[in-house]
């Protein structure tokens, strides 16, 4: 770590979309669960129908319709379209941004005075587009990067990206969100070192 | 190879008495059937009925997943809890805390002044905050004169729980009240593991999205070491989908307080907690923010549309008319 006094500060932040699907079950997980249901089914009350419907009428026979999951595989990820933000669902996804030829996260200054947080947010709406709707975990970062030059510090601060796209801007070329056994292949390995304890 | 085996197992009985029937009839398969390699039988019953059942809950999985380290992050004290400089909302000044003030006379000053409790140890990964359980409680004032009106609440708690509860008991005389020591008046249960989640999923997504004058747990809400508990008014039972549907076989609805037992050490932490399973917090700025927003003003609007403007005036005429 650099000394304070001749250190410049600068941001990483990790924007991560976080799974939207349960995790799939191995095939122990499910005779474990579909055990345990038949189990206690097999020692449930009973339900006694003549409480609960009226004497002579027919009782709520209308079927119930259940509604019926959507797949647990999107089209982007028979695509493997890496830029989609419906692909891997039960998987986190971290935003890698190209700047300069070189993968990263996302990377950025910080001003005079600034609160390292909101340099952070700031950073990542400069340069991936206005339209993401970011929440910041607190106000603190949650690591300091060893792979910072002599002069710099570079702390990393976590956001969940609630709604919105990546659109790049400003010396960024690409982007991706990609998960943590893909991130090897985008990060060289020094950089993948430095994050990988944080995904 | 395992599923089979272990549904063959498990017989789904008919009636609950058809464990104990099973053993002496001989003609039905016991309960369960024994491995084919094993010849000592597996016990008459491994159902505990105090113990949770492992349920495929999507709110476990979103605290492990997603919940855990975003709270570690957000709770990690960053000073030295020796250190007097530490973070200020978490400094104790004797009277100066406006939360504690509703102190009752009963409770003692170790439980409640936060100058005696023991400090707060350290955070890491392994004492994140955590649910540890939930507390559906009922206190019914009729049950005094008749104790019967107590079987509608354990029904109605049953049904929204699926965990049969328990009676609460008077402790303390009140004669204005009829109130006398042991007198049942009260039910609650208590759920924990993933049928606590489970609960915790209905609520969040069918009940409270229906209420319509509860707009979220105050920031002030806690008793001081980490458990916080909400009251709902007895409409609320019934929009919970086990009730709804039968809604004409309970006399009444009851009200209810649901009481959020957590790992935290102080209100913040288990606010926070709270908040990352969707249940919203509201402070002085937020409800001031709504208040405006739904503000009726009697003054005209320059800028309203002429709709508004109609709509303003046919109202104020029926309300007149109402008046006469």
């Amino acid at each position: 770590m650099a000394t304070a006094a001749a250190a410049a500060l600068r941001t990483a932040t990790l924007v991560v979309r976080r799974p939207l699907i349960t995790p799939t079950r191995t095939a122990f997980e499910q005779a474990y669960y579909e055990y345990h249901a038949n189990l206690r089914a097999s020692h449930e009350r009973t339900v006694i129908p003549d409480f609960w419907t009226k004497k002579g009428a027919a009782g709520n026979t209308a079927a119930i319709q259940m509604a019926v999951p959507a797949e647990r595989t999107t089209e982007a990820d028979t695509a493997n379209d890496v830029k989609s933000l419906d692909r891997k669902l039960e998987e986190n996804l971290f935003l890698v941004v190209k700047e300069g030829g070189k993968w990263s996260l996302v990377q950025g200054a910080v001003a005079e005075g600034e609160p390292l947080h909101e340099a952070a947010r700031r950073s990542v709406l400069e340069k991936c587009g206005q339209n993401l709707d970011l929440w910041m975990v607190g106000r603190s970062p949650i690591a300091l990067s060893h792979t910072a030059k002599d002069n710099e510090n570079i702390f990393v601060h976590k956001a969940h990206i609630l709604a919105g796209q990546a659109a790049p801007t400003k010396g960024v070329s690409d982007f991706a969100w990609v998960t943590k056994s893909e991130m090897a292949k985008f990060l060289d390995k020094a950089a993948y070192d430095d994050v990988v304890e944080l995904l | 190879m395992l599923r089979t085996v272990l549904r063959q197992s498990i017989r789904r009985s008919s009636t609950a008495g058809a464990v104990a029937a099973a053993s002496t009839d001989a003609a039905a398969v016991p309960f369960p059937v024994p491995l084919p390699r094993d010849d000592v039988p597996l016990p008459e019953s491994l159902f505990r009925a105090d113990r949770a059942t492992p349920i495929e809950s999507r709110m476990r999985d979103h605290y492990d997943r997603t919940l855990a380290a975003d709270l570690l992050y957000l709770t990690y004290n960053h000073k030295d809890p020796a250190n007097p400089d530490r973070l200020a909302h978490d400094k104790y000044v004797p009277g100066l805390n406006t939360k504690n003030t509703a102190f009752k006379k009963h409770e003692t000053p170790r439980y409640r002044d936060t100058t005696m409790r023991k400090p707060e140890p350290a955070r890491t990964h392994s004492n994140v905050p955590e649910l540890s359980s939930i507390v559906v409680h009922t206190f019914l004032k009729d049950a005094v004169t008749n104790k019967y009106v107590l079987l509608n609440a354990l029904t109605q708690l049953e049904a929204i729980t699926g965990k049969h509860p328990e009676i609460v008991r008077s402790t303390s005389n009140v004669a204005l009240w009829k109130l006398r020591d042991g007198m049942p008046v009260g039910v609650k249960v208590e759920l924990q593991g993933d049928d606590m989640y489970q609960f915790l999923d209905k609520l969040v997504e069918l009940v409270l999205p229906r209420l319509k004058t509860w707009y979220g747990i105050p920031a002030t809400a806690g008793d001081g070491t980490g458990n916080i508990k909400v009251g709902f008014e007895p409409k609320s039972m019934s929009y919970f989908p086990e009730i709804e549907q039968t809604f004409d076989r309970y006399p009444f609805m009851c009200g209810f307080d649901v009481v959020f037992k957590t790992t935290a050490y102080n209100d913040r932490e288990a606010r926070t907690l709270l908040s990352g399973f969707q249940i919203p917090i509201e402070n002085a700025a937020s409800k001031a923010k709504r208040e405006k927003y739904m503000q009726k003003s009697d003054e005209a609007d320059p800028n309203e549309p002429a709709w508004m403007k109609f709509k303003r005036a046919r109202e104020a005429l029926e309300a007149k008319k109402k008046k006469k």
